[in-house]
């Protein structure tokens, strides 16, 4: 009787779908909403900061472009993780889930770096300025979802050896993946937006 | 690939367009950032970035997260989170008037805006004349009180960050005396002419100049100012008029350049 909830090909629900995945794909678009107005309150008070550092005083190009790039990678090794284990390949499985949760953890790095780098070097904090108190919330909120990110893939790793994980559980692995790959796309707009349109000035 | 699974959806793509994409991916953000080290580009940056994102944004939503693959109900959920968070976005950009240059725009709007324009023309401002006979001073020019009828008056809007006017016209070369009054009850405010563009600039340097010197800095940029008026206080600034151009005025008493702020034309003509 326990397992009355794990999956089946045929779920008995009115929609005939997955309730999990149909509750994942809910929380992702209230998620939305949630950094859409984040965004917003950044660019409603971009450029209205009294006193500096500015956008284009601090943020880093290059460094972040290598940040970007590692993410976007890691979504690539997570599809990887994610068709592994459809076809039952669970070693394999477990090499690519680690290497996302280790590129997820390197881009975390990349973001201590940079907040670091801001506070100590450049005097910017969230009580700075109005650009400091809105790039940290957008940014550290985006970090914090990272993180949570992290977390989940590592327990699908070690969860793996318990021998558990089959093919019918792909969907475990798949709800990780949809949430790893929003914090991506997240990730891609704030990329876009934060740093190279507001580096380049455009919005002014 | 075509074959359709239960649970509504299709077979997931193989590793290898898994792969494409991502190398695909990476190739559409390489772009973009060399977009934007090209210095040609600059006036179309907004618009390439913008459609350089959609298009990463909809192959990771589409291929990694397959919503192409799956039921419709998923895209449905993910699609309407979206509209929503647009709806969020615009409404609040809306809110605070991110879509307009110009902050004190509404307050012209809601307070005087027959004075909205040139104010050589001046019967309209008259409202305000008799409240500055006890005037302050610009520390620019004499100390004393106004000499002469103001050529143009503004004043706050209540105890909003704002002046009631954004958009003051002068000719080139001519005298011009303004009268400043403070109509806020809790706040101090000055009124500060600088060059365009330089508002923000000018009141960061105000932050070090300090009370003392009204928030203003010694600075080349500025033209024009009135001193610091209490609240309720009257006050206001005789100058000549610099060369045609587009100026900016704005209180620099710290936090208030941001929305207290406006637009000074100065005509050749």
């Amino acid at each position: 009787m326990e397992h009355t909830g794990a999956q089946h090909t045929e779920e008995h629900t009115t929609t005939g779908l997955n309730h999990r995945k149909m509750l994942m794909w809910g929380f992702l678009g209230s998620e939305c909403m949630f950094f859409g107005s984040l965004l917003a309150t950044y660019l409603v008070y971009y450029g209205q900061s009294v006193s500096g550092p500015l956008p284009a005083d601090v943020l880093d190009i290059p460094t972040t472009s290598v940040s970007t790039f590692v993410l976007l990678m890691s979504s690539l090794s997570m599809v990887m993780a994610y068709s592994n284990v459809a076809s039952g390949n669970v070693r394999n499985f477990r090499i690519w889930i680690i290497c996302t949760a280790l590129l997820g953890a390197t881009f975390l790095g990349f973001q201590v770096y940079e907040f670091r780098e801001f506070a100590v070097h450049y005097g910017l904090t969230p009580r700075t300025n109005l650009f400091g108190s809105t790039f940290f919330t957008l940014t550290g909120f985006h970090g914090a979802h990272v993180t949570v990110g992290v977390i989940w893939l590592v327990s699908l790793f070690l969860y793996s050896f318990k021998g558990d994980l089959t093919e019918q559980e792909g969907l475990t692995v798949d709800l990780c993946a949809l949430y790893w790959h929003f914090v991506d796309i997240v990730w891609i707009v704030i990329f876009t937006v934060v740093y190279l349109i507001g580096v380049s000035n455009s919005l002014t | 690939m075509a074959s359709t699974h239960g649970n509504g959806e299709a077979a997931h793509p193989t590793p290898r367009t898994y792969t494409k994409i991502a190398a695909l991916l990476s190739v559409i953000t390489a772009i973009e950032v060399a977009v934007f080290y090209v210095e040609s580009l600059e006036s179309l940056l907004f618009p390439i970035l913008m459609v350089l994102s959609t298009v990463k944004f909809l192959l990771v939503a589409m291929f990694y997260m397959h919503l192409k693959f799956d039921h419709r109900i998923f895209s449905m959920f993910f699609i309407g989170g979206l509209i929503l968070a647009a709806c969020v976005m615009i409404a609040l950009m809306v809110l605070f008037d991110s879509f307009s240059g110009s902050r004190s725009e509404h307050a012209a709007n809601s307070g005087q805006s027959s004075v909205h324009g040139d104010s050589h023309s001046d019967d309209q401002s008259s409202d305000s004349t008799d409240k500055h006979d006890s005037a302050g001073d610009s520390h620019k020019t004499d100390s004393a009180a106004l000499v002469g009828e103001p050529t143009m008056s503004l004043k706050t809007v209540g105890d909003n960050l704002q002046f009631d006017i954004d958009n003051l016209t002068a000719v080139a070369g001519a005298e011009v005396i303004l009268a400043f009054d403070n109509t806020a009850t809790t706040q101090q405010h000055n009124w500060v002419l600088v060059e365009g563009g330089s508002k923000d600039e000018i009141a960061s340097a105000g932050l070090s100049a300090g009370p003392g010197s009204n928030w203003v800095p010694e600075d080349s940029r500025v033209i024009a100012s009135t001193i610091l008026l209490n609240p309720g206080e009257s006050g206001g600034a005789t100058f000549v008029a610099p060369v045609a151009g587009t100026y900016q005025f704005v209180c620099t008493f710290p936090g208030h350049s941001p929305t207290m702020f406006g637009t000074f034309e100065v005509t050749s003509e």
